[in-house]
């Protein structure tokens, strides 16, 4: 039955294992917490695996009442050779503060197993050792109002881990979240639909609920105007629509049927001696173009309904009134005036542009809402990849972007004959002892190899991005391997109908174990042939081959340290102005054209199926382009800059010495100092300084931070933070009727140049 | 809706006006035949010859003007056809309701 799929909660993010594994692994990693376990238990070895299972565990003790466990076994030595760590913590939702509900996995609280297994020892409880050395990590914060009535905003965030016993396995964990005038799905109801990494499911109750607002302001009409059923949003009544036309609005309706949302709009009109009534009907869908979702509708043929009292119809019959011009009058205005415009301002503005919102704060709220929390940050990208409705489910894949330091990373074009220092991203002869990989050969029998002492593994991987630096713990490494090209893609030509080579690159990732002590990611992303036929080479040796390769090299054992994190505007309707609101054209955009459907698959009807003598009038097209809406900070608008410290070397005792201009500032402690006459508020926690400035100031100063070891040795690193007194923003805009409309009558010459709506000019 | 005939009517000659509020003097008897689902059709079709049938008068001048538009009568009610943007054409039903 359609509508089930979130259990009446109004938005779900289901994510599975793997971007969990992602999370606690990036977290494990940046804060060295594998190697301080390793360290406290005498354990000499920097080779691990981390997984993370949501399946409940069955083959250790614990009890029936403990809720969301989640299952992290760590593999020390290769293929775990010499041990395994194995860790059960619980998952919960932590309320304490009055504006967040942070997921977070909780080894403070609810650390429910630890145990270390090495082949020199005998099983060790290691409890006490996790607890002192690992910190809770905030999975998801989310800001909350929990008094809110505005739908828009989220009132309370749940969550559950779902053990699929299915052969699929599904296992996720899901987020559960309800806005304002919401409430609560049923717990119990609540299921996996995740077939891959991740999806978000939308409730069409609360689609409705944030709909009918932006219908009704944009209309005109009263509150409570529409009557939302959460299976249906409908509105029953009488409203003027087109002043020039005289049309009114009859009734709307969104309903959702099993794959798709059925539209349904009625207007009427009246003059002399007629009463006209149009109907129209559109199937609403949901596709995913490059990451971002797309509504078109399929637009059905429309009906209208004209009432013509019997003697009108005879006078106008005998003085021509109703072939002069009356009908075509009224379907141009019914129909071309109105409901077509109607029906793409609904679809293109008011549903697409309602999930830009949602999908634009889900963004933030998985993204700019990190907690003040003295732990290594990550950011999470979001990218959609397909949609079905039953609700309406989003597939969706997130990428962790970790901040564990790079070294260096590029692309580069490497020669034949020439090799690549990792470490350093320098290109030099294939002879030189520091090279890390070198592209040798000659002809078709051309390889990479590897330096000396450095190793090399597949990772299986096709996207350098997607690849942690936790992962590169676990490959199998090899050292003096030749790889021959043909381990990376295909190569076709060489006869005599196609002389010419053509490479068709594989572009698997492999990790490289660098002879600076470095973990790096290559990838070649091309392979040229010098296209010169065979027999001619043995002339011509190897001019033209080259390899062009990727790289990425992480930060190592020698200790460094970067300073992440800039100033941003705080922002909220309270301290943004809006600048301007403008139509920007945009003629490479088609789906605006084609908020109705491109038809690529549909039997609808063309020109070219209908006989010659029937006469087509054409509608006047809506134009393609973006409605953005510009604000910048008010007098009101603080800015602030979350700095994190993160470096590839700490331990439990590392100490950060945080340093503003020429201020030393003491750890936990906070307050304002006066630098370039403005006041600069700042709050130091360990790896973390958070620094709030007004955000009219224009301001720049020296931020150091300084890294002390046991050992009495230092690292430090520092950076100008700059913040030039203004936050521009722009998002989409959503018009009114009477906005869209006004667009849809000018002519094409002034949306050519940007349709400016209002501009502000203070 | 406006269903006075007074303002269209101004524009035309008087004796069109004179005969056309004469028959108007037959509405009872036009709407009980209208009930009639083949009587409706015949007077979509040609209103000369539905009024014949119920004995209403018409001038020779207003049948010959009707005569003109009686194609153009039976043209109201077939589809309209309207291109949109991306090429797909609609078909625009048109149901004509006599009251």
């Amino acid at each position: 039955m359609a509508g089930t799929q979130t259990a009446g909660y109004d938005m779900v993010i289901q994510f599975s294992e793997d971007f969990y594994e992602d999370i606690i692994g990036s977290n494990f990693d940046i804060n060295g917490i594998v190697p301080k376990i390793l360290e406290a238990l005498h354990i000499n070895s920097d080779i691990f695996t981390i997984a993370v299972s949501l399946d409940r565990p069955i083959d250790i003790d614990i009890s029936n009442s403990v809720n969301n466990p989640i299952d992290i076994s760590i593999d020390v030595g290769t293929n775990g050779s010499l041990g395994n760590i194995r860790i059960v913590v619980g998952a919960v939702m932590i309320r304490t503060e009055s504006d967040k509900d942070i997921l977070t996995i909780d080894f403070d609280n609810s650390l429910y197993y630890a145990k270390a297994t090495f082949t020199i020892r005998s099983p060790i409880d290691i409890s006490t050792i996790i607890k002192n050395i690992t910190n809770p990590i905030p999975i998801l914060p989310l800001p909350v109002v929990r008094d809110t009535t505005d739908s828009k905003v989220l009132k309370r965030a749940d969550f559950k881990i779902i053990d699929d016993t299915s052969i699929e396995n599904k296992n996720v964990l899901s987020t559960m979240l309800t806005f304002g005038n919401g409430n609560q799905g049923q717990f119990n109801q609540l299921d996996s639909f995740v077939d891959d990494s991740g999806a978000i499911g939308i409730f069409f109750g609360w689609l409705c609920r944030l709909i009918i607002p932006r219908l009704e302001e944009s209309l005109g009409l009263p509150n409570d105007s529409f009557i939302n059923t959460s299976m249906e949003c409908n509105f029953n009544g009488k409203v003027k629509i087109d002043e020039d036309e005289d049309i009114y609005l009859r009734s709307i309706s969104l309903r959702l049927v099993d794959g798709s949302i059925q539209f349904d709009a009625s207007v009427s009109t009246d003059g002399f001696c007629y009463e006209a009534r149009g109907d129209i009907s559109a199937q609403i869908r949901f596709v995913i173009e490059e990451g971002r979702l797309k509504v078109i509708a399929d637009i059905g043929d429309p009906d209208i309904d004209l009432d013509i009292p019997w003697y009108c119809y005879v006078a106008g019959a005998a003085i021509g009134a109703l072939t002069g011009g009356l009908l075509f009058g009224i379907i141009g205005a019914v129909v071309g005036t109105v409901l077509i415009p109607l029906i793409t301002w609904i679809v293109a503005e008011i549903v697409e542009g309602t999930f830009d919102d949602i999908a634009d704060s889900i963004r933030d709220s998985l993204n700019d809402n990190l907690p003040e929390v003295d732990i290594a940050a990550y950011g999470i990208e979001i990218l959609f990849q397909d949609v079905f409705i039953d609700d309406i489910i989003m597939k969706t894949k997130a990428i962790i972007h970790e901040s564990f330091p790079v070294r260096t990373e590029g692309t580069i074009l490497l020669p034949l004959g020439k090799g690549i220092d990792l470490d350093k991203g320098i290109v030099s002869s294939a002879h030189n002892p520091l090279n890390d990989i070198n592209w040798e050969g000659e002809s078709l029998n051309k390889y990479l190899s590897t330096g000396c002492e450095v190793a090399i593994a597949d990772t299986y991987m096709h996207d350098i991005q997607e690849i942690m630096h936790f992962k590169l713990n676990g490959y199998n490494y090899k050292s003096q391997q030749k790889l021959h090209e043909s381990e990376f893609g295909r190569i076709s030509g060489g006869s005599f109908f196609n002389p010419f080579y053509e490479f068709d690159e594989n572009k698997k990732v492999l990790a490289v174990k660098t002879n600076g002590g470095r973990y790096s990611l290559i990838q070649i992303v091309e392979v040229e042939e010098n296209h010169i036929p065979l027999n001619e080479r043995l002339f011509l040796e190897n001019t033209g081959d080259w390899v062009r390769l990727r790289y990425k090299t992480f930060e190592g054992t020698v200790p460094t340290v970067n300073i992440l994190g800039n100033f941003s505007c705080t922002q909220n309707s309270k301290n943004m102005k809006e600048v301007s609101v403008r139509f920007i054209p945009n003629h490479t955009l088609t789906i605006k054209n084609n908020s109705v459907s491109q038809l690529k698959n549909s039997g609808v009807l063309r020109k070219e199926n209908l006989p010659e003598n029937i006469k087509i009038k054409k509608i006047k097209p809506i134009y393609p382009g973006n409605w953005t809406v510009t604000y910048e900070n008010n007098s009101k608008a603080k800015a602030k800059a979350q700095l994190r410290a993160v470096s590839s070397a700490v331990n439990t005792k590392t100490k950060y010495l945080w340093t503003l201009g020429t201020h030393d500032l003491e750890d936990n402690t906070e307050g304002i100092l006066t630098i370039d006459a403005k006041d600069v508020h700042y709050k130091v926690k360990g790896s973390l300084l958070i620094l709030t400035i007004d955000g009219k100031a224009n301001i720049e100063m020296l931020v150091k931070v300084t890294l002390l070891g046991t050992d009495g040795c230092s690292i430090h690193q520092t950076r100008c933070i700059e913040h030039h007194g203004k936050c521009i923003t722009s998002k989409r805009y959503i018009p009114t009727w009477k906005e869209h409309k006004l667009l849809y009558e000018q002519n094409n010459a002034v949306v050519n140049k940007q349709f400016i709506l209002r501009k502000n000019k203070d | 809706m406006n269903t006075s005939l007074d303002k269209i009517l101004e524009t035309q000659p008087e004796w069109l006006s004179k005969e056309m509020k004469d028959i108007v003097k037959h509405d009872n008897k036009v709407k009980k035949a209208l009930e009639n689902q083949d009587m409706r059709a015949q007077f979509l079709k040609d209103p000369r010859k539905f009024l014949k049938k119920l004995n209403i008068p018409l001038s020779g001048k207003v049948k010959s003007l009707i005569r003109k538009n009686v194609q153009t009568l039976q043209e109201l009610q077939k589809p309209h056809y309207l291109e949109l943007e991306n090429g797909q054409v609609i078909k625009v039903n048109i149901k004509v309701n006599i009251k």
